[in-house]
């Protein structure tokens, strides 16, 4: 799964204006927001109400809007606004009973995809659906906002939206069309999950945000556009007036997504349903992102039905918990009851092979955090002590093109200062504000004198986002790119200088590992032929021969050796990686690069081709660089690990000393981001008990 | 230069390289290969020429002179505008074709119009249409017009809606009336595959993700319509835009042939008969320059409805009287995702959606599809290396 | 009764992909969904027509040039299913002779296009470099010349006849060929899986044969059935203005110029083989759609 690039500098981020800690804003909202109910008034008065009222004080707008200005009358709620605030405590935003879909197959009969589904989301509360992929999560949010597919249709249970101010109950079951349309967008806000594509590409950034101020307001266009603009700052993206005039390619990962949610509350709508959000992003982006998602579910009470599949993110913001999985709802409940005392045995298993879950939070049934270091690190050290290193990389640098260091383009509120100040410190150098690995280097595409080396037999994670260089120096170990300076050893081969033949002999030392085995493998070939391949073309071993290799080769990743004849689309995505991982094993390559190679599977799946890669190296005596963006994952599986950011290497070092004591800032913010359940959890039981 | 001013000539140029070596392929297979044409026509006994005479006339027409001379002066004379003379009359091929060509342009003008307004009215109803046999059956539509015989379509309805049922005149029409029948003939196959475009960019838009998104904004189909989808689906048509002239070219040819009407498309067929080479090179070339032209619009026009395609790296002029007056380095700002690794350079130049049998979705793996779904070249047959 | 319906809140028939692996990839057309009803009458028709062409005699026992003693101009009976035209000749039996021509030129026609074309696409797709873009610029100019005009010009080259229009269609056909297989290789080019057969060792020419071809190859086919009927439509054309076969010799778009005069009186002589003539190369879009529908 990709995660965008995000380019903007990263600034340390100011607590103040995160506010995100659950302690600090558990009081807050109720009563900080509630503009004084002039109950007394004879005439109602249209009460400032919704995004940016709750907390004027906490949010500092960038471009000095007042954020208690009248919103337009159509906005209005005389009676409202103190009933709301104050039912919204006791008050059901959505309840759902008993749903169930279903849809018609190509062979005309019915299939179930959820039964029995129920759930609660409170006004100003998250309620998360987790579940992998087929679980029938999706399906759930495309039932309660009434969007399924043409061949799918809700077949029983109970869909209620509850009441908002002038808004009477529904029963969304029994909607027309016609009056679905004035529900949509207007009580229920949609984020969808891939940025790249949610826009309208045709369309401003500003255009598509107003898309649903033109189907339910009489706002003229001045008027819209002004009200995209606050939209536009309330979610963090600089410089509103310019962003909304540009188009969503020239956006970010990250602002594209803000300026989703900006669309999403443009109506200020009393549910949002979160389509896995954060799913394409990077980690530090993603941080953002739910730390806005929760800003502004407390500052308007809006409730927030949040799809996922990252246990962690779940269970680290949300309040309730919904565990689906094969379209039923394994177990559901408040999250601290959920990761602290889980019933159901796939609850437990999902909590289990979460790495992060397990590495950082050490929650699983009693057993040990399972780390690459904890279990074969003592051995390493003294081994790698006494070998020589397997892999040398010196002075690694190949750069495509070199961007000048904008200011951040997250629109992190804490950095504002440094936009203007940015563009006067000058082009090139980078944002002085921000204190970057070498902080006055520019961003660059590609990577840039990077330096490692791996012990035989251990594993090497090499770390960054998206953007951060990391295939790029994957690639050039595996002899598909030549660097333009610096040195690879690997063994007794140079790979920055190989001839034809040297590098065909060299690709017999290293074999790389793909992110996506369903592209990785020739759809036409079975996957028999597609491991013997290599065999092929070293032409090794009689045909005979090489069927037998190829058994052994299939049963080493514990596959059954009858599955050689079948193609690649009759297998399942963990399949298909093992089969990679065998082709590249069956040739006996001393060092193996995984590039991403776990990153688009799902949970279980991952934690099983993990162990079985920990598994082969043990075996075999085989070197590994693993390559991801997913900090959790590598933290379990490498011994050292080097960080990167935008072309630079930021930090290397043996894994349990980066993770617990980072020093370079990047690495610290990276940490940071991952997901962190139980720390939120705790701190809301203790402020529920103040 | 500034980038824009880049593409425009950088375009320009490969049109003109193009034109050229069409003009040379053409001038090769009319002129040279074919030796002799002037000689195999006025040595004919019948006509009864003397030898000397046949030689003056030759050397009247520069057939002594070798090839590569009497390519130079072709084309140098094209150039001008002199076309030559034809074998056949002796007339002057341009006046021959300044002649024949208003009525052809009538013609062809009339027929691409109502070609689009045919194809527009299928796709809306093959796309929306209730009942849904209507509906199923109006999208089978295009693929029966596009294997009609232009030629027996003609006859066909030169009969039935002249001789039958009388409400066309064939015979001894006005000169509006000329057009009806032949405009009908030449828009329903030309229909077809704009159609076709349209039909399945239409069902492919309304799938995408930002139209989902929208409809969970309370749009209706309606409005979907009109202000997402229209837009989005008519890119992929525009790169057709070159093969539907080709077959205006040669729907002209027989329609004109059929309904007995004076423009390039007889000219053409005449100057086949009488193997009249010197009118078949001008009107190649005339065709060619006219196909040229439309894709070079085509090409430029692309980037001023598709945002995606316009030069990458830089503010856009409307987003650009936002930024601070201070620092000229924000103005450097602008786009991370256009140059984020994670895209591939093709994907900048996605256009929605594949066209016709031509060209191939590339396989949109997760993680570098920012843009989403497919990647085409929008027209020439190589990518568009495009801006930047 | 309203033909436009644009309320219906009519959902995407795709839904949103849940982004993991596992069953996330396309989907692979079943043989069910290829064999719809309307492929089946498609490819009936075109077996049909094939052994039209291979076995004329099996169909009619009328002799196509000749017509003997029979009246001319008769109409539509049992005797003569598409009555004689107006030398007494059977129509139906002379459209049946006429199917060998046709097809026979239609296949030569796209054999031509079909192998120079591809392999022009393919060396160019997987090359690319400075030999790609000479070789798509050749493909280019062939393109910028309107198809017919194209035809027309080989024609007056090569003289008239119906194996040099099957020639000059051929040619006419290269360049959609190689912008088909040019995209496609660079596409497959592209793929992991390319990566990963030169990370075992391949050498350019084993991964042309082993993985280019065989995943190009469907599209290729696909366009190339669509072609055939793109080509018979072209060759009846030029047979039409008269440079295809010459009479007597029975060919279909001869068969309509010569019916044309009598279309007044004698409707049976055009219409009837028009309609034949439309309902192959109908039928040949039918399967080559499904065909391509089936690669993708």
């Amino acid at each position: 799964m990709s995660s965008e690039k995000n380019t903007g500098a990263e600034a340390p981020v100011q607590s103040s204006a995160d506010g995100t800690t659950p302690a600090t804003s558990a009081g807050a909202t109720p009563a900080a927001g509630a503009a004084p109910a002039s109950g007394a008034d004879s005439t109602p008065q249209p009460k400032p109400r919704g995004v940016g009222v709750g907390t004027p004080q906490k949010y500092r707008s960038r471009i000095g809007t007042d954020y208690s200005i009248d919103y337009p009358a159509v906005f209005a709620d005389p009676e409202g606004t103190a009933d709301g605030q104050g039912a919204s405590v006791a008050g059901t935003v959505l309840r759902v009973r008993d749903l169930a879909v279903s849809y018609t197959t190509r062979s005309g009969e019915p299939a179930a995809a959820i039964r029995d589904v129920d759930l609660d989301i409170r006004a100003g509360g998250i309620t998360a659906v987790v579940g992998e992929s087929g679980s029938g999560k999706s399906t759930t949010a495309g039932a309660v906002i009434g969007l399924l597919a043409s061949n799918a249709q809700v077949t029983s249970g109970e869909i209620r939206l509850g009441a908002h101010g002038e808004d009477p109950e529904l029963d969304l079951r029994s909607l027309t069309p016609a009056q679905w349309q004035r529900v949509r967008g207007a009580r229920i806000g949609y984020i969808p999950q891939d940025p790249g594509t949610s826009l309208n590409p045709l369309k401003t950034v500003g255009a598509n945000v107003a898309e649903s101020l033109r189907l339910h307001t009489s706002l003229t266009s001045a008027q819209r556009r002004e009200r995209v603009h606050q939209l536009l700052d309330r979610v963090g993206i600089d410089r509103p007036q310019m962003r909304a005039q540009q188009y969503p390619h020239e956006l970010s990962g990250g602002m594209r997504q803000r300026a989703l949610i900006a669309a999403a509350i443009s109506l200020d709508p009393q549910l949002l349903i979160a389509d896995e959000p954060t799913s394409a992003l990077d980690v530090t982006v993603q941080k953002r992102i739910l730390d806005l998602l929760d800003d502004l579910r407390r500052e308007a009470n809006t409730g927030i039905l949040f799809i996922t599949h990252d246990l962690a993110v779940a269970a680290e913001r949300a309040d309730d918990l919904v565990v689906v999985r094969g379209g039923i709802v394994e177990e559901r409940g408040p999250a601290q009851l959920l990761l602290s005392r889980p019933e159901s045995a796939y609850t437990r298993r999902l909590l289990a092979d979460a790495p992060s879950m397990q590495a950082l939070t050490g929650l699983t049934d009693g057993a040990e955090a399972s780390t690459a270091a904890s279990t074969s690190a003592p051995a390493s050290d003294s081994e790698a002590a006494t070998q020589a290193p397997l892999v040398e990389v010196r002075g690694l640098t190949q750069v495509f093109a070199r961007v000048p260091r904008e200011e951040t383009q997250d629109g992190e509120p804490g950095t504002t200062s440094g936009a203007g100040a940015v563009s006067e410190t000058g082009a090139a150098s980078g944002t002085v504000a921000s204190a970057e690995a070498g902080g006055t280097q520019s961003a660059i595409i590609g990577i840039e004198d990077v330096t490692f080396s791996v012990p035989a037999g251990t594993t090497l994670g090499l770390v960054g986002e998206s953007g951060s260089g990391k295939s790029t120096i994957g690639r050039a170990l595996a002899g598909f790119s030549a660097p333009q300076s610096g040195t690879i050893r690997v063994g007794d081969f140079q790979a920055e200088s190989l001839t034809k033949r040297q590098l065909r002999e060299y690709r017999r030392t290293v074999q790389l590992v793909h992110q996506n085995p369903a592209s990785a493998l020739d759809p036409v070939h079975t996957v028999g032929a597609s491991i013997a391949e290599p065999l092929r073309n070293f032409r090794i071993g009689t045909k005979a021969e090489r069927m037998e290799l190829v058994a052994q080769a299939m049963e080493r990743v514990a596959l059954d050796p009858g599955l050689a004849s079948r193609r690649p689309r009759e297998l399942s995505g963990g399949q298909l990686q093992r089969i990679a991982i065998a082709r590249a094993l069956v040739i006996e390559p001393r060092l193996v690069v995984f590039d991403e190679a776990v990153s688009a599977l799902d949970v279980t799946v991952q934690a099983q081709i993990l162990e079985l890669i920990q598994r082969l190296q043990e075996e075999l005596g085989l070197t590994y660089v693993f390559i991801s963006h997913d900090l959790a994952v590598v933290r379990q599986i490498a011994h050292s690990v080097t960080v990167l950011s935008q072309g630079h290497q930021v930090e290397t070092g043996l894994v349990e000393q980066v993770f617990a004591r980072p020093e370079n800032p990047y690495t610290q913010r990276l940490l940071a981001a991952i997901p962190r359940p139980l720390d939120t959890q705790v701190l809301d039981l203790q402020a529920l008990s103040i | 230069m500034s980038p824009t001013l880049r593409y425009v000539a950088s375009r320009l140029g490969q049109a003109v390289l193009v034109l050229f070596l069409a003009f040379t392929l053409a001038a090769v297979l009319l002129m040279i290969l074919p030796g002799d044409g002037v000689l195999a026509r006025f040595a004919n006994p019948a006509l009864g020429l003397s030898a000397d005479q046949v030689e003056a006339i030759r050397d009247s027409y520069g057939a002594d002179a070798p090839w590569y001379i009497q390519y130079w002066q072709s084309l140098v004379g094209f150039l001008q505008g002199d076309f030559g003379y034809s074998v056949n009359s002796g007339a002057a091929v341009s006046t021959l074709i300044t002649a024949a060509l208003p009525s052809t342009a009538v013609l062809a003008l009339c027929g691409f119009v109502a070609a689009i307004v045919l194809a527009v009215i299928v796709t809306v109803l093959a796309s929306y249409g209730r009942p849904a046999w209507l509906a199923a059956a109006v999208d089978s539509a295009p693929s029966l017009f596009v294997s009609v015989p232009v030629f027996w379509l003609g006859i066909v309805i030169i009969q039935v809606l002249s001789f039958q049922l009388g409400w066309v005149n064939v015979v001894d029409p006005g000169p509006i009336e000329a057009l009806i029948l032949p405009t009908l003939t030449l828009a329903i196959p030309l229909s077809a595959p704009l159609a076709q475009v349209l039909i399945r960019s239409v069902a492919e838009v309304r799938t995408q993700s930002f139209v989902h998104v929208t409809r969970a904004k309370g749009a209706s189909e309606a409005w979907l319509l009109v202000n997402s989808v229209i837009r989005n689906a008519s890119l992929p048509a525009l790169t057709i835009a070159g093969l539907l002239f080709g077959e205006l070219v040669a729907g002209a040819v027989v329609t004109e042939t059929v309904f007995g009407r004076n423009g390039l498309g007889s000219l053409t067929a005449q100057a086949v008969a009488n193997r009249d080479n010197p009118v078949l090179l001008a009107i190649v070339v005339i065709a060619t320059i006219g196909f040229v032209i439309v894709n070079l619009i085509v090409d430029l026009l692309y980037p001023l409805v598709d945002p995606r395609l316009r030069h990458r790296g830089r503010v856009g002029r409307a987003a650009r009287k936002h930024l601070e007056p201070a620092g000229a380095a924000s103005a450097a700002t602008g786009t991370s995702a256009g140059t984020s690794p994670a895209d591939s350079t093709q994907t900048a130049t996605a256009s929605a959606s594949a066209t016709t049998a031509t060209t191939a979705s590339a396989a949109s793996s997760g993680p570098s599809s920012a843009a989403g779904g497919t990647a085409s070249a929008p027209r020439t047959s190589s990518t568009n290396g495009d801006p930047a | 009764m309203s033909t436009i319906d644009l309320t219906s809140a009519d959902a995407p028939v795709a839904q949103p992909a849940e982004g993991r692996s596992g069953r996330g990839r396309r989907g692979h057309s079943t043989a069910r969904d290829l064999l719809t009803p309307g492929t089946i009458i498609a490819a009936v028709i075109l077996g049909i027509t094939i052994l039209w062409a291979l076995l004329p005699g099996l169909f009619t026992g009328h002799d196509p040039v000749d017509g003997g003693d029979t009246a001319a101009l008769l109409a539509p009976s049992a005797e003569h299913w598409f009555g004689t035209d107006q030398i007494g000749r059977d129509v139906y039996s002379r459209v049946v002779h006429g199917a060998s021509r046709s097809l026979l030129a239609a296949l030569i026609a796209v054999g031509v296009g079909l192998i120079v074309g591809s392999a022009i696409g393919l060396i160019a797709g997987s090359r690319g470099g400075w030999l790609g873009e000479v070789l798509m610029r050749i493909v280019d100019v062939l393109l910028s010349i309107p198809a017919l005009l194209l035809s027309l010009t080989i024609v007056i080259v090569l003289g008239f006849g119906i194996v040099n229009v099957a020639i000059a269609v051929g040619i006419t056909a290269i360049a959609q060929f190689a912008r088909l297989s040019r995209s496609q290789a660079v596409t497959i080019m592209q793929a992991d899986y390319v990566q990963a057969a030169y990370g075992s060792g391949g050498s350019y020419w084993s991964v042309l044969i082993r993985h280019v071809v065989p995943n190009a190859i469907s599209a290729v086919l696909a366009l190339a059935v669509l072609q055939v009927g793109s080509a018979i439509l072209q060759i009846s054309t030029l047979g039409f203005l008269g440079y295809g076969a010459p009479a007597p010799t029975p060919e279909w778009g001869l068969i309509i110029a010569e019916g044309r005069n009598f279309v007044a009186t004698a409707w049976w002589l055009t219409v009837l083989p028009g309609l034949i003539v439309m309902a192959v190369v109908v039928s040949t879009h039918r399967l080559g759609t499904a065909l391509r529908k089936a690669a993708a």
